[in-house]
């Protein structure tokens, strides 16, 4: 998938370079958004590179919560939080408290996945099955 | 909490808590696409009111002030709140399944964004409620109109502050989705052998990652500039402003199309009982599609004199050569086909005919010299309509009849869709067509009325009189879906002899999607099992028959009645 980016990125590059070269494209803006569009793509390209993440992952145990109300609660908190920018410090207080309760739920959810994540590789090690082992997809 | 794979949920209904934060792709997905056909509903109440007003000539109920409401709140509800959530919904939902994931990457994200892109709508709306009224300078806002001298009142900081937050969430929304592509995807999914509806999200959320950014960055430098300090003034004013809202808004535009191209191109081939016509080409003509799509932005901005028109124009003319060779592989793919005319086939058909007239009318506004007899008239109006409404709202029935069976374990009424489908393409020429010749006779967009001596009665009351066709083919749909769910056949996990791998688990599918794969080994793996059975079979037959069995033809499989 790295290529798609970096192609993608090269594909804006180039047309940018047309009306750089023959159509006289010159005013700041439009060259700074294509530019900019070059540069998120080659960025894109750079971190999946050297992290690894262009391939598929494969196989291995994932635990994931079937619900997350603290996420839903995020939600409606970042929300309350932007409208307190118009509509008074109060609600912006009140959006950045149920952030905050939302952050500690989100640190539990968390902490209960690591767990059943756990409990799954030890009871998959008992069965002697193979966990936990990407592989790149061909 | 369970550990993937899981057992799956029971049949028991869900709960409030577990239909609001479930963190499956599917519920996400539903909910998404639900809430986004709500607003759907609501842009379209606002449309008939306003064409209503306009049916005659002379203020009928409406006054100027309203009516500039109603077209600022009808366009922002319609190209922000309904179309790109609604891409990203059916994509939420259809991604994972067709990748053959057994869940999408970072469903929480994905959960987050709808939150917010529900957040964000209501906010937008709720400057109905504000003292002096909604917002009342067209879906751009451009500058100076939308600055706190021209449009002071909370109803426009609503405005910009809900468009920031729900295109927020649209944002999380696709990052899920390429997540989702980039890394779960099945064994032998390989990047050109994934399903053509993948491929045009990869298009559409190559321009999400870099358009949506700068729409975020330009809410909170026009909230600035209403409310703490001149922005746009002292920068590049409002050229610049123009610059980053169509550098976000020209791509919308293609982020609504692409993914409803991928969804017509499976429909076309499920449907016409063939393998899709040309893949690869496809593909790349996506990618480049894509790219241009995102240079074409200043063909907006031909006449403000601030832009290279050149350059734009040729872009924008370019466009036309990724779209010939996407409409070359849909024919191609129909060719010598056994075409079945089934609802979603229709409404695929719809979309093709549909978007073309957008298509071509296009090609003209990409030339300066006739933009500038164009700029501001119906003619525009009904050029986007045709764009978006024949390609959107036509794609988007097609994937609604395609895959409601997979979705609920029950087919829509043929009868009632093939109806729909009839008043919504008559009602789709009989409103869009007359505002092109409106447009061509000099009749400007954005205005509550017209002189009775222009002679536009007669064509202003056609387009509402098509409007309300229209209403009519959506309440029809609402019809067939609640008397589906009640009513409806059991459709099975394959009722249409899909192609992709959604149709190889059960309808609707289990909590982590798939009990197992089929193998991957094209971008249409069930369609290559089912080429191997009838190969298989008359390999028997040839065995037990000799060789007049062995010229007997291949067995093919009908769609189900």
């Amino acid at each position: 998938m790295t290529r798609v980016f970096l192609g993608w990125g090269a594909l804006m590059a180039a047309i940018m370079l047309v009306g750089l070269l023959f159509v006289g494209l010159d005013d700041p803006d439009s060259l700074a958004l294509l530019g900019g569009t070059v540069a998120v793509m080659a960025a894109i390209a750079a971190v999946l590179a050297l992290t690894g993440w262009g391939g598929a992952l494969r196989g291995g145990l994932r635990a994931l919560p079937d619900i997350s109300p603290p996420t839903a609660l995020l939600g409606v908190a970042v929300v309350l939080a932007a409208l307190g920018a118009e509509l008074g410090l109060w609600l912006a207080l009140i959006g950045g408290g149920l952030a905050l309760l939302a952050i500690g739920g989100l640190a539990r959810e968390a902490r209960a996945q690591r767990r059943a994540l756990a409990r799954a590789r030890e009871a998959a090690a008992a069965h002697g099955a193979l966990a936990d082992r990407p592989e790149e997809a061909p | 909490m369970s550990a993937a794979p899981s057992a799956r949920l029971g049949t028991r209904r869900a709960t409030l808590v577990e239909l609001l934060a479930a963190t499956d792709h599917k519920r996400i997905g539903l909910a998404t696409t639900a809430t986004a056909l709500g607003f759907f509903a609501a842009g379209g109440i606002l449309a008939l009111l306003m064409r209503t007003e306009l049916a005659r000539s002379g203020m009928q109920f409406l006054d100027h002030d309203a009516y500039n409401q109603l077209f600022t709140m009808h366009g922002t509800t319609m190209i922000l709140l309904f179309a790109p959530p609604v891409v990203m919904g059916v994509a939420t939902y259809f991604v994972p399944l067709q990748l053959g994931a057994a869940e999408i990457v970072w469903p929480r994200l994905s959960l987050l964004g709808y939150w917010l892109y529900l957040g964000g709508a209501l906010t937008v709306w709720s400057g109905f409620l504000t003292e002096g009224g909604a917002a009342r300078w067209a879906w751009f806002a451009f500058l100076p109109l939308s600055d706190a001298a021209s449009s002071p009142g909370t109803g426009g900081d609503l405005w910009v502050l809900g468009v920031a937050l729900s295109q927020l969430g649209v944002l999380l929304l696709g990052c899920s989705i390429m997540a989702t592509i980039v890394r779960r995807r099945a064994p032998g999914m390989t990047l050109l052998r994934m399903p053509l509806f993948c491929w045009s999200m990869v298009a559409t959320l190559l321009m999400v990652l870099v358009a949506w950014p700068v729409v975020l960055a330009t809410m909170v430098l026009l909230f600035l500039d209403r409310n703490v300090t001149d922005v746009f003034t002292v920068g590049g004013g409002s050229i610049t402003y123009q610059n980053l809202f169509w550098f976000f808004a020209h791509p919308l535009v293609y982020v609504i199309f692409f993914p409803l191209v991928g969804v017509v191109g499976e429909v076309i081939a499920t449907f016409s009982r063939r393998r899709f016509f040309g893949y690869r080409v496809t593909v790349l003509s996506l990618l480049l599609f894509a790219a241009l799509s995102t240079s074409v932005w200043a063909h907006h901005m031909f006449t403000t004199q601030g832009v290279n028109n050149r350059f734009f124009s040729l872009t924008s003319t370019m466009i036309a050569i990724p779209a010939g060779i996407e409409y070359f592989a849909f024919l191609a793919t129909m060719w010598r086909g056994r075409i079945a005319l089934r609802t979603p086939m229709l409404f695929a058909l719809g979309f093709v005919l549909l978007f073309l007239i957008g298509g071509l009318s296009g090609i003209f506004v990409a030339s300066p010299p006739l933009d500038y007899h164009a700029h501001d008239s119906y003619l525009v109006v009904a050029h986007f309509h045709y764009t978006l409404f024949g390609g959107t709202v036509f794609g988007l029935f097609a994937a609604i009849f395609h895959w409601f069976p997979k979705v609920t374990g029950r087919r829509l009424s043929e009868r009632l869709g093939v109806w729909q489908w009839a008043l919504m393409f008559l009602g789709a020429l009989l409103t869009f067509v007359p505002m092109f010749v409106l447009g061509y006779e000099g009749m400007p967009r954005q205005v509550a009325d017209y002189a009775a001596f222009r002679d536009w009665d007669g064509l202003n009351l056609l387009a509402t009189i098509g409007a309300y066709l229209l209403l009519v083919a959506f309440l029809l749909f609402a019809v067939n879906v609640l008397r589906s769910l009640r009513i409806g056949a059991p459709a099975g996990p394959d009722p249409w002899g899909g192609q992709t791998l959604e149709w190889a688990t059960a309808s609707p599918p289990p909590r982590h999607n798939f009990d197992r794969l089929p193998p991957v080994r094209s971008y249409a793996p069930l369609l290559d099992l089912r080429e191997e059975r009838a190969r298989a079979e008359r390999a028997l037959r040839e065995a037990a028959g000799g060789s007049d069995a062995a010229r007997a033809p291949a067995v093919h499989e009908e769609p189900a009645p």
